[in-house]
């Protein structure tokens, strides 16, 4: 007889918090029917209930009913059922197991490239440490650069050439 | 120029490589603020970011009297101790104006009163407004870092949410555990009806004999009074019934009499 059950070995709570929030129903329909379950285990108590002999020995008078009763009951071993599902439901853990590693695997490959991208952001110097020339070392696109493109004093949008202010353009539109 | 002198003595003249200024921010003192460092200086590979050289200095250099650089002063101090550069100032200039060779003519008193009043100025209120300087370039300084932490925070909350997905996927071994327990939980709940189904049948069994035999009795218990009931009514003959009642009298004759 394998194990029999005693106590729910499982912690609901732990296991609510592990739900994505999309598949709470489900959840919720899964853990009605185990406490469905759970009501009908306890509905019996674990171990038979004891028959006291001695007394129907006294009270019976049918002789010999009371020993071939007797008898046959602590003769008799109530089979317990017999565990079909467990094995399928290995099964589905089996082909499920492999699926749920190549999934981690793909989001590790994510955090690593946010990881990355995060180091890459925290190695870089505080804004307090830049000059002007490393500021244009870091960032080329942003500094100013009399070079390759000069702009007027006070290189402001404004002051440059071609400038269209933004409501003559909602009017050209 | 006045100066070739300390030009031509050779040494401490990388002191001197800076184009000269009278205000020095650009000389390095000596115990210098601005090592060159590699960006994120504790250790992160260089490879990504430009190599930033010389950190931006936080202090001007050190000077005495508001102008006059230090390392003149310790240019001084081997040879002639603390006072020599004093000393060597004031002999300069009482040279220099002894011998006219500055002259002191109406622009020498104007640059006395002017210098007065800027002293007055940077004293009183150069700290006020260097404050308020500061504090605006801390909030255009402040906005650009928290661009930067915002971007930051995208990729940490990206990181988060990865890890949470990793999670709740493997909690579907929980999944697989409760499907198994709710099995068990079938099959316990099957043996025990199944056992209590045998008991109930066994001492439903017991306890009707049980019964049986109590009725059994109580309907013999009945019948065996209702007979002997009757026989006595029929073994009361009327002299048996007179006799009786007359001891009976004779006895409440007897207990009235007492009392």
């Amino acid at each position: 007889m394998a194990k029999r059950f005693t106590k729910s070995a499982i912690n609901w709570v732990e296991f609510e918090k592990q739900v994505p929030p999309e598949q709470k129903t489900k959840f919720l329909a899964f853990k009605a029917k185990a406490d469905i379950y759970l009501r009908r285990v306890q509905a019996n108590p674990p171990e038979p209930p004891k028959i006291n002999w001695e007394e129907y020995q006294k009270i019976v008078p049918v002789k010999g009913l009371v020993d071939k009763m007797k008898t046959a009951y602590s003769g008799f071993q109530v089979p317990y059922p017999t565990d079909t599902l467990s094995a399928k439901v290995d099964e589905q853990w089996k082909s499920l197991e492999p699926k749920i590693k190549e999934y981690c695997a793909e989001i590790q490959k994510d955090i690593e490239v946010a990881q990355k991208e995060l180091n890459r952001i925290k190695a870089l110097p505080k804004f307090e440490d830049m000059t002007m020339e490393t500021f244009y070392d870091v960032y080329p696109n942003e500094a100013l650069d009399p070079v390759k493109r000069p702009t007027f004093w006070p290189h402001d949008p404004e002051e440059q050439l071609g400038y269209v202010p933004p409501q003559h353009k909602a009017v050209k539109k | 120029m006045i100066f070739s002198p300390i030009l031509k003595l050779g040494y401490l003249k990388q002191y001197l490589k800076q184009p000269f200024v009278l205000t020095c921010t650009k000389i390095c003192p000596p115990i210098s603020t601005t090592k060159p460092v590699c960006p994120g200086s504790s250790g992160k590979p260089p490879s990504s970011t430009p190599s930033l050289g010389l950190k931006r200095a936080v202090k001007p250099g050190k000077v005495r009297m508001g102008f006059i650089p230090d390392e003149w002063f310790l240019f001084f101090y081997s040879k002639t101790g603390v006072t020599g550069p004093y000393v060597f100032g004031l002999v300069l200039t009482n040279y220099l104006f002894s011998k006219e060779i500055y002259v002191m003519e109406h622009e020498y008193y104007v640059g006395l009163s002017i210098f007065t009043m800027l002293y007055y100025a940077s004293t009183r209120l150069g700290p006020g407004l260097g404050r308020s300087l500061d504090k605006s370039i801390d909030e255009h300084v402040e906005t650009l870092e928290k661009a930067r932490r915002d971007e930051a925070c995208v990729y940490e909350n990206a990181i988060k949410d990865a890890k949470d997905a990793q999670w709740r996927a493997e909690g579907q071994k929980l999944l697989m555990d409760a499907k198994k327990e709710n099995i068990a939980m079938q099959l316990e709940a099957i043996y025990r009806e199944r056992f209590m189904q045998v008991f109930h049948a066994v001492k439903g069994r017991l306890d009707y004999q049980v019964k049986l035999q109590r009725s059994m009795n109580r309907i013999h218990q009945k019948w065996m009074i209702n007979w002997i009931l009757q026989n006595v009514k029929k073994s009361i003959t009327p002299d048996f019934e007179k006799a009786v009642l007359n001891k009976a009298i004779q006895d409440i004759a007897a207990i009235s009499s007492k009392t």
